[in-house]
Parts: C-alpha cells; sequence; structure tokens
C-alpha cells in the first residue's frame, strides 16, 4: 500500500486531485482511497487530504500519520517543512509547487526522491486561474510514476464537467513535462 | 454463475447510497439537509432533475415533518427513502417511534455525527435502538451501496415489515472516496423485486387520518418482536443472495468474524474502524499473539444466538468491545451491555472490557487499538481485569480533528 499526505489551501482542489488520482488508480485496476481531513468555510485555510493506493481492497479507514510521500500544492506550504514533511518517511517522496530548486529543501534530504514544479504557473496559463491541482498531478505522476497519465487524462474527464477538459488536461501534461525531478 | 458486469468508479460513501437508492426505484424522497448527510439528497436530486429516476422529491421544513412525509407516503404503499443524521435524526425522534407501527417498510441512511461536533460518533443513532428499526453499521462506501439495496429487501419482506437504518460513520465514510463496484440495473432489478406492499392502509387522493386500532399496543408490540426476530433470518438471506449475484458477502448478515480460529481475546468493532482493527489484529497475529475480530454489522435486531453460537464454538476467554458510543452513568455503551447480556448464561462466558472510542469524530488509530487489544489479551492470559472501561482519551486518543480548526 501506498500512503501519500496532500497539502493544500482552500480553493487549490485538493480534494478533487485526490478523486481525480483515486478514479485514476481505479481506471488502472488498483484501489484507491481519498480521505479528507476537512471541515467547513476553509477557502484559503490549509487542508489535507489522504490518499492510499493497493493492489487490493483498502480497509484502513484512520487518517495517514507517516506517508510515504506528500503532494503539496501551496508554495509556502511547501517551504513549511515542519508541517508538511511531519512523519514522512525517510524513503519518502515529495512532490511539490514551488518556484524554489529540489536541492533547496532541507527536509527532502533524506528522501528518495523530489519533484518540483511552478504548479500555479502552469495553473495561469492554461486553465487561467491559480487552482494547482491538475497541474500538481502530472508533476505527481513525473515523479513516482505509480499512475499513468492517460488514466489520470480519463479521469479529468471523468469528474470535471466537459468545459474544463481541455485546459486541465493541457495543463496536466504541460506539468508532466516541466516537472524536475531530483533522486538521491 | 453468469459474471455480472459492474463499472469500476471512485465515489464516496454517500454517493454509493444514492445511487443504490437510484437503482431501487425509490418513488418518494423527502429530505431536509445536515451535515455530512445533504450529499446523499443532493445527489438523488440531481438524478432526478437529469431525468434519471422517476421520483417526487420533497423539499421539506425539517425532519420531524420529514418523517411524517415518510409515513404519509408509505401508508400509501410505495417504496420510500430519506436521509439524516446527528440533530436531524434527533429532531425526527418523534415520528421515528411511529414508523413501525405503520409496519412501513422505511429506509433512512445515516452517516453517524456527533451532537456536540461535524463528525463521526453514535450519539445520534444509539437514542433509536428502541425505535423499532432495523439498524445495520457498514464498513465501507461498497457496503453502504449494497447494503442499501439489501435493506428494500429486507425491509419489505413480508415476513419482516420493519422499517431499516444503515449506519455509516460521518465524513470517515460519507466523504471518503474509494473505489466502488456499481451494479447494473438489470442486475439490481433481478437482486430487488417492485415493492408489493401488505396493504394499502390509505387512498392518496384523498386526506385521511390514520389510527392503529387493532391490534391494540400489547399485542403489536409482542407482533413487532416477532417480525425483527423474522428480520434476523431475512437479513442472513439476502446477504446471500446478493453475495450469489455480485459475489459481495459481509459474515452473515449480521456478524463477520476475522482471524477468530484459537483465538483467546476478541475485538469487537463496528463500522469503518473495523478496517483498521483487522490490520492491528494482523499485527499481533504476527507476534504470535492470539486474538481475533468480531465485527458487530447488525446493531437490531440484535445478535444474541449468533454471539452464544461464535462463544460456544471459540471460547474466547476476553473480549474487548469498541464502540463510538457512552451512556452516561452507566460508562460504558449501549453495544457492550449488549453482548454481555447475551453471553450472561454461558457457562464459559468471556471476561469483558469496554472501549468508547472516537468519539465527537477524534480519528481511531492504529495505536490506541494495539493498546486495546493488548488490554483484552492481558486479561485473556492472567483472569485479571485491570479496569472494565475505558475511555479513548484514557488509552492515547487525541482528538486530532480539533487541529483543523
Amino acid at each position: 500500500m501506498m500512503e501519500i499526505r496532500i497539502h493544500g489551501r482552500g480553493g487549490q482542489g485538493a480534494v478533487t486531485s485526490s478523486k481525480i488520482a483515486g478514479l485514476a488508480a481505479s481506471i488502472e485496476g488498483l484501489y484507491g482511497q481519498a480521505l479528507p481531513f476537512y471541515g467547513f468555510e476553509r477557502r484559503g485555510a490549509p487542508v489535507e487530504v489522504y490518499l492510499r493506493f493497493d493492489d487490493k481492497p483498502i480497509l484502513i479507514s484512520s487518517q495517514i500519520y507517516e506517508p510515504d510521500g506528500i503532494i503539496v500544492l501551496d508554495p509556502i506550504l511547501a517551504e513549511l517543512g515542519n508541517v508538511v514533511s511531519k512523519g514522512l518517511k525517510p524513503k519518502g517522496f515529495a512532490v511539490l509547487n514551488t518556484l524554489k530548486k529540489p536541492e533547496e529543501f532541507d527536509y527532502a534530504r533524506k528522501l528518495s526522491k523530489i519533484g518540483v514544479l511552478d504548479a500555479t504557473g502552469v495553473a495561469l496559463k492554461t486553465i487561467k486561474q491559480p487552482i494547482s491541482n491538475t497541474a500538481i498531478l502530472g508533476a505527481f505522476a513525473r515523479t513516482v510514476g505509480i499512475i499513468k497519465l492517460s488514466s489520470l487524462e480519463e479521469a479529468i474527464k471523468q469528474i470535471l464537467p466537459e468545459r474544463l477538459h481541455n485546459a486541465n488536461i493541457e495543463s496536466l501534461r504541460m506539468a508532466y513535462n516541466e516537472t524536475k525531478v531530483l533522486e538521491m | 454463475m453468469k459474471m455480472v458486469e459492474e463499472i469500476i468508479d471512485f465515489i464516496t460513501g454517500n454517493d454509493a447510497v444514492a445511487y443504490a437508492v437510484k437503482m431501487a426505484r425509490v418513488k418518494v424522497v423527502a429530505a431536509y439537509p445536515i451535515t455530512p448527510q445533504s450529499p446523499v439528497t443532493e445527489k438523488i436530486a440531481e438524478y432526478i432533475n437529469n431525468g434519471e429516476m422517476d421520483t417526487e422529491f420533497i423539499a421539506i421544513e425539517g425532519e420531524h415533518s420529514c418523517l411524517a412525509a415518510m409515513r404519509g407516503a408509505g401508508v400509501c404503499g410505495v417504496r420510500v427513502f430519506t436521509a439524516t443524521c446527528g440533530p436531524g435524526l434527533m429532531y425526527a425522534h418523534e415520528n421515528l417511534e411511529c414508523v413501525h407501527r405503520d409496519r412501513t417498510p422505511l429506509v433512512i441512511a445515516v452517516p453517524n455525527r456527533s451532537y456536540s461536533s461535524l463528525f463521526a460518533d453514535y450519539t445520534d443513532s444509539m437514542p433509536e435502538a428502541t425505535t423499532g428499526f432495523i439498524q445495520v453499521f457498514v464498513e465501507s462506501p461498497q457496503e453502504a451501496l449494497d447494503t442499501t439495496l439489501q435493506a428494500f429487501r429486507v425491509a419489505e419482506d413480508h415476513r419482516v415489515l420493519m422499517p431499516f437504518m444503515i449506519l455509516y460513520d460521518g465524513y470517515v465514510t460519507s466523504h471518503t472516496g474509494a473505489t466502488v463496484r456499481l451494479p447494473s440495473q438489470e442486475d439490481v432489478d433481478k437482486f430487488l423485486p417492485p415493492f408489493k406492499p401488505y396493504a394499502v392502509k390509505v387512498d392518496p387522493s384523498r386526506s385521511e387520518f390514520i389510527q392503529w386500532e387493532a391490534p391494540g399496543v400489547p399485542i403489536q408490540e409482542m407482533e413487532h418482536e416477532q417480525a425483527m426476530e423474522n428480520a434476523r433470518e431475512v437479513i442472513k438471506l439476502a446477504n446471500e443472495e446478493y453475495a450469489k449475484i455480485f459475489g459481495r458477502r459481509y459474515g452473515d448478515g449480521l456478524l463477520e468474524t476475522y482471524r477468530v480460529e484459537d483465538a483467546e481475546a476478541v475485538l469487537v468493532t463496528m463500522a469503518s474502524m473495523t478496517g483498521t482493527a483487522r490490520q492491528v489484529i494482523d499485527m499481533l497475529r504476527e507476534k504470535g499473539e492470539k486474538i481475533g475480530l468480531i465485527r458487530l454489522r447488525t446493531f437490531r435486531p440484535f445478535p444474541i444466538k449468533e454471539f452464544q453460537a461464535l462463544q460456544e464454538k471459540y471460547s474466547f476467554k476476553a473480549m474487548g468491545v469498541c464502540e463510538r458510543d457512552v451512556t452516561h452513568g452507566c460508562r460504558y455503551g449501549e453495544v457492550y451491555g449488549d453482548i454481555k447480556t447475551s453471553l450472561y448464561d454461558l457457562d464459559n462466558r468471556p471476561k469483558m472490557i469496554n472501549f468508547i472510542l472516537g468519539l465527537g469524530g477524534a480519528d481511531i488509530r492504529i495505536p490506541t487499538l494495539v493498546t486495546a487489544s493488548e488490554k483484552v489479551l492481558y486479561t485473556a492470559k492472567t483472569g485479571k481485569i485491570e479496569k472494565e472501561s475505558w475511555f479513548g482519551a484514557e488509552i492515547g486518543e487525541v482528538e486530532t480533528r480539533l487541529a483543523a480548526f
């Protein structure tokens, strides 16, 4: 089982990104689980979503405290190492929305992989709004590779309204191409 | 056996219930919004709006009236459904009590929530344990879908004709996205035939007053106890019939066991905590500990004989009952009391400990369940009980939910 913690702010689409990733995993014959940790009126406030993938049905229902990896949708949160790297497994991975280089993140030194991307920039170019969720999924596909780009595209088509398909698929693909991955 | 055609999707527990309600061809839905239930009825309203469901939707002013509307529709002899939870269920209490007197097989979905927070515990449904509803606690979004379909079949069976409550943990199951298999309409129709009312008591074109005249209350209550007795077998049958068509089975429908063979200690769990507990059982089994798990699926009717049969077969020395509710003044939860009563007459009854966990939606974590299991194992090995009931906070549970605010 792979356990991932997604960090974002309300409005950046963290919950939607977890649904897209979960459906993409399901399309590939895996089992997915997305457990949002939220209350109400969260726009702008930090949110977390717990994402699990496995090749058998996922039964555990508690939150994730020691993730195999993190996905961070917000560049300021990405710099808060004590928040986002809490409990992160030493050989884990990080996928970050940031303008910085992978080497600049102290907490990433113990990890096996770090993928960085200006996901907000990609989102502004493609969907014309700072909603970094589909871009960060492209970075995730590039960095970790557990889920194929084509499955993510299919999931976007099933989950988002039709008028948003093209821009979001463009965002996903551009992100995939522009992500820089550092392997330790 | 012909394989069924199912679509694999990634949806929440609430959406899974709504999908099942659509497949069940429900005729009348009345509902009032409340967190975390609202997405169920929002999805149903969307289906109706899209023309996917031929259903009368009543946007009603509150849960008390909602249950009255459901009773009214029910006595007209059509399939009826609603969903509510938390304070909404509490507000509906008066009319909940009346539903079984109509013998209306109303199905209610309840994503359990605390009164004091938005998150899961059984403060809302436990006070309804005496209202004549069949109550089934489900573990996952997939089981929520499957059980909703089974619920209509069980409740509408003429041997039963009692209302049915599907219970699943608010947020933990209601809002968790999961890989869910969606059955086709054709296959669902094979499992769930159209509703055949036992008797239609009123003419919906006229305004009528319904009065329960005969039999009188004492005889009526006795008959309804028999109906609940019948429900035990009908739930088991529905579980088996469902498994034949769709390949998914939840224990015997009443209880589900996990690694109980040769177990000296056993945990009893409910709903979503069960999956986490299974991992704990695996961890402890790897260390050589003789521990297993029983999941209480059906809470009403209570599986008295089934608990007794398991105890007689496996002779557990100690049992730890984990539940998300407490009866203040007793220092134990409803389930603990019911299991203890069920096992009291057995010569080889186990020592029992109660763990009151996850109140107000506190996350039920692996370390908490490990500590609980260790206490049950200690009692199984020594015969001693350190303390009969433990609150989560006494065994290291942290209310992590609060950190979000």
